[in-house]
């Protein structure tokens, strides 16, 4: 048989077994004599099986036999328990594990430890609660050590790092085997290296004693073990893949839609030879509907559901709850919301950052308590929305805190709304938990949460009230290619303004602006906002005075501001495209974008030309 | 036999291979960048596309004001970009290995290579250091 031609479609279809897997593994968590459910989480795991063992993938085969088989006494039972809840969700990922493998190409792990480790069997339950310790860490070893990642950042008066990093590196050879090193030691060679060496590595020897091993050596600084990078992967996986699986109804939607192009085009040719240009009028204005009509089906293929994603933090949370020993209910909303593939992409870690963030600091000092996943569309925005019922942010700890840190001044402080004050949390390094704990630290990723999102084109706003809990909301772009954006003009030059990014777009008139010493202010909404010139940001000329003032309300770096333009011009709907390499460097662009009448326009990017001025100063 | 395209720049004259360049357009509307450095005039809307525009005596650090009305559209693996140059000249043929090596130590880092045409002395480009001289205005 030939493997490799078929080996797409059964990681595919595996997959999806899979999702449906933990899907209702997480149902029968709140409702676990749910025979019917028992009976589907069976027949997906005996899908499993057969498609691997067709497929001649053993271990595969075997895991999903071991699954099929406790799944059957389950079944016969009429129930099935938390623990075992837990160990079915393990054999999951080991699954999704074994099918990286497949994708790669590697050899497929040894399952050996799980099957040993586990097993539902009435008669393996004396066993079972010998080596229940095993279960948790037993589960992902095999006879292979799992690999880590080792990094080593060296101290900074280490005049030249790269002959210390390239016998680090062969140190670590010693330890067991290097699989893969940033930089790899040719880029060490060259000297492209900054005293930072990060490697994955293979070992048999535990952390705590490689990190004794490197801790002799008095250049190195600090030596961490990241596991970050291996999960976050592996979260990926599931929705990443080169190919796009469409339905057949969209499909046929795109051929009847071709059928009828062919056919306008006779039509248009007739209309011509026998120059009947009503005909022909007629014919361009069916032309320009399909083509319309065409574009939207296209852009279609690549909206996908939330529901995967929404599956895996409904995994994420099940096992927050486990390990934080709370009891935390997740209501979801909206999954069925569409939104471009590229973007729920990038939603996969904020979101899971944020999820973390809402037991882990929200949830804090309580037993139980509920977190809201909500997905809902407004126009062509799609906002996701994470809510916790916990204990809220503590506006006067940040106040404090920026103080401290020397974000603000005292000043400052105090004519900070709350609003705007949630939003430092956004800061890098911006942490108010005194206590970082393994799940996390509010304030260590909610940086890059923002980073993420404003990076496609979106924004996040953040909401608390004290005692009562907290609310994240993203605001999305429907799609990356597709967005409306707000036409502008500065200096006779027409620029757009991604939509999301607009808070509101206003006219107001001289005698609304104030001054406090250079900085201009405008009263908006309930907090005085500080002005920008556009003009001056793109070292225009300065504009003559008179008449109102049109201002773009946007939020940079976390703060409100008014972005004086010269004219609002008004709304509408582009095809973006990203300026190729090296352009796309350039600070203040995010792309660029051909109107209806030929006129090229670019995105302006307020926070990266903001970055480059203060760079500058 | 090298089929090449000469064009000036400042009081020079370069030339570049007809193969890597995709097309000569002249008179379009160039949109600046909202705050691109001064090498990058902005960019055309072409066939559909945005391309951006490199002022190439402004990258080569000839002193220039002039307006480079003629862009010269690079071929896909560049990009692609365009090149604004002040003037073209009609094409030219050249024999294989008209370009001669060996006086390499005199040249300017974005030359190729220099060979004589009619008693005159024409430089030919080189596009990679073109390239990366354009990465280095864009990030800094």
């Amino acid at each position: 048989m030939d493997k490799a031609k078929y080996r797409a479609m059964f990681l595919a279809e595996a997959a999806e077994h899979l999702q449906a897997m933990s899907e209702i593994l997480l149902r029968l968590d709140n409702d676990p004599e749910n025979r019917q459910e028992i009976d589907a989480l069976f027949r997906e795991a005996h899908s499993i099986k057969g498609m691997a063992a067709t497929m001649e993938y053993q271990e595969t085969a075997r895991l999903a036999h071991r699954l099929e088989d406790d799944l059957d006494l389950c079944r016969k039972r009429g129930h099935i328990s938390a623990d075992e809840i837990d160990q079915m969700l393990a054999g999951v990922d080991l699954l999704e594990a074994l099918l990286e493998d497949i994708k790669e190409d590697r050899p497929e792990r040894n399952v050996d430890s799980y099957l040993q480790a586990t097993g539902l069997s009435e008669q393996r339950e004396v066993e079972l609660q010998s080596s229940k310790t095993e279960v948790g860490g037993g589960l992902c070893s095999t006879n292979d050590p799992q690999p880590i990642l080792v990094q080593i950042q060296l101290a900074d008066t280490v005049p030249v790092p790269a002959p210390r990093l390239l016998v680090l590196l062969k140190r670590m050879g010693d330890f067991g085997t290097v699989l893969n090193s940033w930089p790899t030691q040719e880029q060490i060679l060259t000297d492209k290296v900054n005293g930072r060496l990060l490697v994955q590595l293979r070992s048999h020897q535990p952390a705590e004693q490689i990190h004794a091993q490197l801790a002799t050596y008095s250049e190195v600084e600090e030596i961490s073990f990241p596991e970050h990078v291996a999960s976050s992967n592996q979260d990926r996986s599931v929705l990443k893949g080169a190919s796009v699986r469409v339905s057949t109804e969209r499909l046929d939607h795109l051929i009847n839609l071709t059928g009828e192009l062919i056919t306008t085009r006779y039509q248009l040719q007739n209309a011509l030879k026998k120059r009947q240009w009503r005909d022909l009028d007629d014919g361009v204005g069916q032309l320009s509907q399909l083509v319309k009509n065409l574009h939207h089906q296209v852009l279609q293929v690549r909206m996908v559901s939330l529901q995967a994603l929404f599956s895996r933090l409904s995994r994420t949370v099940h096992d927050l709850a486990r390990t934080s020993g709370k009891k935390i209910e997740l209501q979801t909303q909206g999954a069925d919301i569409e939104i471009d593939r590229a973007i729920v992409e990038e939603l996969v870690d904020p979101l899971t950052h944020m999820i973390r963030n809402a037991v882990d600091h929200g949830l804090k000092a309580r037993e139980s308590g509920t977190i809201r996943l909500k997905a809902w569309r407004d126009r062509d925005q799609v906002l996701v929305q994470v809510t916790d019922d916990g204990a809220g942010i503590d506006p006067e700890a940040i106040r404090q805190l920026a103080r401290q840190r020397g974000l603000l001044t005292s000043s400052q402080v105090k004519a900070l709304r709350d609003y705007d004050l949630y939003q430092l949390i956004c800061q890098p390094g911006f942490s108010t938990s005194q206590a970082v704990t393994d799940i996390s630290g509010r304030g260590v990723g909610m940086d890059v949460v923002k980073t993420t999102i404003e990076g496609i084109g979106g924004l996040v706003l953040i909401d608390s009230n004290l005692g009562e809990g907290t609310s994240i909301t993203l605001k999305l772009p429907l799609s990356l290619a597709i967005i409306r954006v707000l036409l502008i003009e500065s200096d006779g030059a027409r620029m757009a303004i991604p939509i999301p990014r607009v808070i509101q777009a206003i006219e107001v008139s001289p005698t609304e602006i104030h001054s406090s010493g250079k900085q201009l202010m405008v009263y908006f909404q309930d907090a005085f906002i500080p002005l920008l010139s556009l003009r001056k940001m793109l070292n225009q000329p300065k504009k003559p005075q008179g008449g109102s003032i049109s201002l773009v309300v946007s939020e940079v770096m976390g703060r409100r501001v008014g972005l004086v333009v010269d004219r609002l011009v008004g709304q509408q709907e582009v095809f973006v495209q990203r300026l190729s390499p090296p352009f796309d460097q350039i600070p203040g662009c995010h792309g660029g974008t051909i109107l209806g009448d030929g006129q090229g326009i670019f995105l302006l990017d307020l926070q990266s030309l903001l970055e480059r001025r203060k760079k500058a100063v | 036999m090298n089929q090449l395209l000469p064009f000036v720049v400042g009081t020079e004259t370069y030339a570049l291979e007809l193969i890597d360049i995709q097309e000569i357009v002249e008179n379009l509307n160039i949109y600046p960048f909202p705050a691109a450095p001064e090498q990058i005039s902005g960019a055309i809307a072409f066939h559909g596309r945005i391309v951006p525009v490199v002022n190439l005596p402004h990258l080569l650090g000839f002193n220039a004001e002039s307006v480079c009305p003629r862009l010269i559209v690079l071929a896909n693996k560049y990009g692609p970009f365009a090149l604004a140059v002040d003037q073209l000249r009609p094409l030219i043929g050249m024999e294989k290995g008209f370009i001669k090596d060996d006086d390499s130590t005199l040249k300017q880092p974005y030359v190729r290579g220099v060979f004589a045409w009619r008693e005159e002395m024409i430089s030919l480009l080189d596009l990679k250091y073109v390239e990366a001289a354009i990465e280095t205005a864009c990030i800094s």
